[in-house]
């Protein structure tokens, strides 16, 4: 059986959404999953209490489809509730 | 989350990966750095503290293959419903030891979330077909019907946990309005209300919530919506724009 994708070709992006701004950044490690998992950890322990910065590992076949799928990390910093539940 | 220091690393995942580790030594490092951060037990070293973090660390690491293979084979399934909106995450640590803090009888080994993989469907129909195919060919331990009997904050999807090359995957499998529902949930509770999950946070919030979730059933099933419960909700939905407005504008 033929998958459209192999696990090896899965992108990673390391995101890290700030509450205070709303402001979102992504560092794409592309297919090289040991490499983003190293820069998670250490995102992680650089990360202070205080900070608030919300960081997390997702991976895909695209970023699209993550903005799709965890949209809560690509919000910005108002939201409209209505438009949250309806899109 | 707030509130959790991590130690500084001594490694990276990558090098960690060369180690092996019994199930019970995961489960003694995930313990001990829950009943740390509860301040419950006796006092660890930063040096026992940082072993700890390591093998929880090794742990998640452990997750990452037969993630990256639960959420292929995900996608293969779910390319037959349409273009397949498929991610994967590792769970942050944060949220490991929260949860292990927060269940004082949760074994880390056991924790079935640690690879998570959430696949969106078009619609309801869509989703049973994919979780049907998956328990017939896949080693499902466990499915939970989130539609059928939603959990008391209104939350609904499909979840099933997968075990593959001995480690458990969690899969969730949502509807568009569920996964609107869903992050909407996640974004109030980031906003300020962080027990909104676990029966916590401002009741009107939880009502709110509950509440959007039952008119999207309605919704969902073509079904009119009572006048009093349109009338409650819009009531509601003042009260939590006027949370998100103040929670937005303070600095936080």
């Amino acid at each position: 059986m033929k998958l459209p994708m192999s696990p090896d070709e899965i992108k990673h992006f390391l995101i890290a959404y700030d509450p205070r701004n709303g402001k979102t950044d992504v560092r794409s490690f592309d297919t090289d999953y040991e490499a983003a998992q190293a820069a998670y950890s250490e995102a992680e322990h650089e990360n202070s209490p205080d900070s608030k910065l919300d960081i997390v590992l997702l991976s895909a076949d695209s970023l699209e489809t993550i903005e799709q799928t965890h949209s809560s990390y690509f919000s910005g910093k108002t939201v409209q509730l209505k438009e949250l539940l309806y899109g | 989350m707030s509130g959790v220091r991590v130690p500084p690393p001594a490694s990276s995942a990558a090098s960690v990966a060369a180690v092996i580790h019994s199930k019970s030594e995961v489960d003694r490092a995930g313990r001990l750095y829950a009943n740390q951060l509860r301040g419950s037990g006796q006092a660890h070293s930063k040096e026992e503290l940082e072993a700890a973090v390591k093998v929880i660390e090794w742990w998640r690491h452990e997750h990452a293959k037969p993630l990256s293979r639960v959420a292929s084979n995900l996608r293969h399934y779910a390319a037959a419903e349409g273009r397949p909106w498929v991610a994967q995450r590792l769970k942050k640590f944060p949220t490991i030891v929260d949860k292990l803090t927060r269940e004082p009888k949760m074994k880390l080994s056991r924790m079935a979330d640690v690879g998570g993989v959430r696949a969106l469907l078009s619609d309801q129909d869509a989703a049973y077909r994919v979780a049907s195919r998956l328990r017939r060919n896949w080693t499902i331990i466990r499915f939970r019907d989130y539609v059928a009997e939603p959990k008391a904050d209104g939350y609904r999807a499909l979840h099933l946990i997968s075990r593959n090359r001995g480690r458990l995957i969690e899969i969730q499998l949502r509807t568009p309005l569920q996964d609107n529902w869903a992050n909407m949930a996640e974004i109030l509770s980031r906003l300020g209300a962080p027990d909104l999950k676990y029966g916590g946070g401002p009741a009107y919030l939880r009502e709110y919530l509950h509440t959007s979730s039952e008119i999207q059933i309605l919704e969902e099933q073509g079904l009119p919506i009572p006048p009093s419960l349109e009338e409650r909700y819009g009531d509601l939905l003042r009260q939590a724009d006027n949370f998100v407005d103040e929670a937005s504008d303070e600095p936080r």
